[in-house]
């Protein structure tokens, strides 16, 4: 086992078990004793693809107050999202003016890049179609003139928990 | 009593989110704008119908596992289409090079 890999390692572990313990809703000594086995023998088998500290935000108290930041504005524009999708579908004209917009991905770690796709898709008006180290494209519903994702409060929120993991 | 009509009104918003989430995949244009319609009024109806079933069974480790169902919706939902949209986007170019090279 590399070095780099242990924190990630840990990070499944605890993770494994604790969905372990929730599943089996009891604390017997047996549960316990088959979950702690299960969960390392998973993570043992799958060392090489655990996550690496490249890949995921440092965990600490600043990242968890962002995380949980992070969680609020993300329900926030789904409820605000669905509502503007009620708006434009039962309108009689039907208001869309679809087209692609590119802007810039301020993202680093590859698993804050996975969760920020799939954010700006459950955010109003976006769907990513695309996205790379530098930048994103994405479909929007509606267009403005500038791209939707450009600082909107879910991006700032997504930069926010990057740094508080540094 | 009152947890009946807090299930039902949960229930009754949830269904109203697919209800529109099925329109808009009828009434969209094109691929793209059909996805923007499902997504979005799967995630909530799908959260708010799981928000019913919680508040119905009462709080416990049950509750626990639901919030882990709505987790794994939130996170697979997106990624599906995501996937959809990329495949319709590579075709789609694909298609307009050909037809740039025939022209």
């Amino acid at each position: 086992m590399r070095k780099e890999h242990v924190s990630g390692t840990v990070i499944l572990f605890v993770l494994l078990f604790v969905f372990w313990l929730i599943l089996a809703a009891n604390a017997h000594w047996s549960t316990i004793i088959v979950g702690l086995m299960t969960a390392a023998l998973i993570v043992f088998y799958n060392t090489d693809i655990a996550f690496s500290p490249k890949e995921i935000t440092k965990i600490g108290f600043k990242s968890f107050v962002a995380l949980f930041f992070l969680l609020g504005t993300l329900v926030k524009e789904i409820v605000k999202a669905n509502i503007d999708v009620v708006r434009i579908v039962l309108h009689p004209r039907l208001p869309i003016n679809p087209g692609f917009t590119t802007s810039r991905q301020p993202l680093e770690k590859d698993v804050n890049r996975m969760l920020f796709g799939n954010a700006i898709t459950l955010t109003p008006g976006t769907l990513t179609v695309e996205l790379d180290e530098k930048e994103i494209l994405v479909h929007e519903l509606v267009r403005k003139e500038r791209p939707i994702v450009e600082n909107s409060a879910i991006e700032k929120a997504f930069i926010r928990y990057e740094e508080a993991g540094r | 009593m009152l947890r009946d009509i807090v299930v039902l009104f949960l229930l009754a918003c949830g269904l109203f989110f697919f209800f529109v989430g099925s329109v808009g995949l009828v009434r969209m244009p094109d691929v793209f704008c059909r996805i923007h319609a499902t997504t979005k009024c799967d995630t909530l109806g799908a959260g708010l119908i799981l928000l019913a079933l919680i508040v119905w069974q009462g709080f416990g480790f049950t509750s626990i596992n639901i919030a882990i169902v709505l987790m794994f919706i939130w996170l697979t939902n997106p990624t599906a289409c995501h996937s959809i949209a990329r495949s319709q986007y590579t075709l789609q170019t694909l298609k307009n090079k050909e037809s740039a090279k025939e022209a």
